[in-house]
């Protein structure tokens, strides 16, 4: 459907071919994925040249496509179960937003790159940090005992 | 929190993207990095809120059976889970039995548990190879999605019991009877009340129609009665050494006296004189239980003083008349000699002035409580055994026999060397 999508708005450009057959390649291993070892990371990875290309495009439509690709990807690791999931996984496509936002009006890839990879890094120190003192001080549960004789 | 392979390969792929972008100026490729990355916190962050719910779930509720056992001894243990576990996590909760148990039947994980509510049962059997107070390590409890997993190690003291006692294993046995202190079945003109019947007769007036056996008296037409043996010896009083708490003693040895003191113990008190126990550290009486019949009440003393602490330290403590034998052993060897007069002028000074220990003392009176008493002296036979000599010159004294038990691994033969003529009739090895 991507590859479709991608020829629609690549007719009149010399990329159609190369869209094309990215996108060709790309679907037939996705079915391949699909039919004999359904994986959703593998599918998802598959689906990322398609969202690269479509950058061509412009960068929203690729923006769009990585949503639905994201939406999908999260639905089948059973992310969209509860309500309680859906506006943090807003404020995740906010600030993706905000990021092609950043790199349509950015020239070269050097300020962007060295303020997402610094951004990434604290946000995972958070998170680690987070885990460890959840490890350390296992407060959560409760517990009884029986002695018999 | 770890890394499956999927998250590995997740973020190798942003990394991978990272570097894409910044080799090749690519604005798309630092965009798929971004989302990947992003992608990749956005779950992490998820799995921590997630397994802190489930976390919060965890009610465990355990059953030991028997919680008082001998070392070696097999405990049953069911444990009762109950656990929720949110959408898109998977868990498996292990039991964590105390150290030196191992497990010898059934297994202490769980089956990996899927979304929802569960209710769980671990039944296995563990092998207590350590002795003492044995609590439970906790429990353990691994969560995973499909991009991480994390073990949450529940260890609070809730999550701990019920504690096991194992009572250490030794054995201290005379040889020469079916008694736990050699005592011997013998015929005697004296009536006996005991179990073993010596032989039948018939029944005279006089006799005890208690003792009549009517099944032979049946048989035969003629009243007959059961002539019984009955156990004969002296009334033993245990002494238990313990070493010192402060000092670095090998843990097998304070094992070995412990346990064969409960053993022996054990049996003392089914019988009719009941157990007469002293439990001491060097020169400290710290428990004396006199003709005890509760072995829980022993069985208390020995846990409570397992490792305690000397008030008083004897170190080469010499009896008023040992210094004396030596004195006059110095004037019949030495004569002329100034090493040998200084020696004696200082043994001459210092004998009148010997005190006996409040220990001699104490010694005293719980030998003097009976005149047909025999001692055995459990010790682990380490540290200065001036104690042990002061307690045997004390029986000695008072013609009672007196036994010395000592683990097989404490070096007997030097310390029975030592203690030879002071007192001890024996040294007996405990297994």
């Amino acid at each position: 459907m991507y590859a479709a999508i991608t020829g629609i708005f690549l007719r009149e450009s010399p990329l159609l071919v190369p869209a094309l057959a990215c996108g060709m390649v790309c679907t037939a291993c996705g079915l391949l994925v699909a039919l004999a070892w359904p994986d959703e990371l593998a599918l998802f990875f598959l689906a990322q040249p398609l969202v690269f290309t479509s950058w061509e495009i412009g960068p929203i439509v690729s923006l769009f496509l990585e949503i639905g690709v994201l939406v999908l990807f999260l639905a089948a690791q059973g992310y969209l179960a509860t309500p309680g999931d859906i506006p943090s996984l807003g404020f995740f496509f906010l600030l993706l937003g905000g990021l092609v936002l950043f790199l349509m009006t950015s020239r070269h890839v050097a300020i962007p790159l060295a303020i997402t990879a610094s951004t990434a890094g604290l946000a995972a120190l958070v998170i680690l940090g987070i885990a460890s003192l959840l490890v350390t001080r296992v407060a959560g549960g409760s517990h009884g005992e029986t002695k018999e004789r | 929190m770890k890394a499956t392979p999927r998250s590995a390969g997740l973020f190798l792929a942003s990394l991978l993207l990272f570097l894409f972008s910044w080799l090749f100026d690519s604005l798309p490729a630092l965009f798929l990095a971004g989302t990947a990355a992003g992608l990749l916190l956005l779950c992490a962050a998820r799995f921590t809120l997630s397994i802190r719910v489930a976390g919060a779930t965890l009610h465990v509720s355990r059953t030991a059976a028997p919680f008082i056992l001998k070392q070696g001894g097999l405990v049953a243990v069911t444990s009762r889970v109950i656990l929720a576990l949110p959408p898109g996590l998977s868990a498996r909760v292990s039991d964590i039995p105390p150290p030196g148990a191992p497990v010898v039947k059934g297994s202490p994980h769980s089956p990996l548990l899927s979304a929802g509510t569960h209710e769980i049962e671990l039944s296995y059997a563990i092998s207590c190879l350590s002795s003492g107070q044995l609590s439970f390590w906790g429990v353990d409890l691994t969560l995973c999605n499909g991009l991480f997993s994390l073990t949450l190690p529940f260890r609070g003291k809730d999550f701990k019991g019920p504690t096991l006692c194992v009572d250490p294993v030794g054995r201290y046995r005379s040889s020469t009877g079916p008694g736990v202190f050699g005592e011997r079945e013998v015929e005697s003109r004296q009536v006996f009340r005991g179990y073993g019947i010596r032989s039948f007769r018939e029944y005279l007036p006089g006799d005890d129609t208690r003792s009549i056996d009517w099944k032979l008296s049946a048989k035969h037409g003629k009243l007959y009665i059961r002539e019984y043996a009955g156990l004969a010896g002296k009334s033993p009083l245990l002494v238990v050494d313990l070493p010192d708490g402060a000092v670095s003693c090998p843990e097998n040895l304070r094992d070995a006296v412990i346990g064969a003191a409960l053993d022996v113990s054990r049996e003392m008190c089914r019988s009719p004189r009941g157990c007469s126990l002293m439990v001491i550290s060097g020169a400290n009486l710290l428990s004396y239980l006199p003709d005890e019949r509760s072995f829980a009440r022993v069985e208390k003393v020995l846990r409570e003083f397992h490792s305690p602490r000397r008030v008083i330290q004897c170190y080469r403590t010499l009896d008023p008349a040992i210094a004396e034998s030596f004195r006059q052993r110095i004037e019949g060897e030495g004569e002329g000699d100034t090493f040998s007069l200084g020696l004696r002028e200082i043994y001459s000074r210092f004998i009148p002035a010997i005190e006996p220990l409040p220990f001699e003392v104490q010694c005293a009176r719980a030998l003097s409580r009976r005149s047909d008493v025999v001692l055995h002296v459990l010790t682990t036979g380490t540290g200065d055994p001036s104690h042990l000599v002061l307690l045997g010159l004390q029986a000695r004294r008072r013609g009672i026999e007196a036994y010395l038990g000592i683990p097989e691994t404490a070096g007997t033969a030097s310390l029975a060397g030592r203690l030879t003529g002071m007192g001890y009739s024996g040294v007996k090895v405990i297994g």
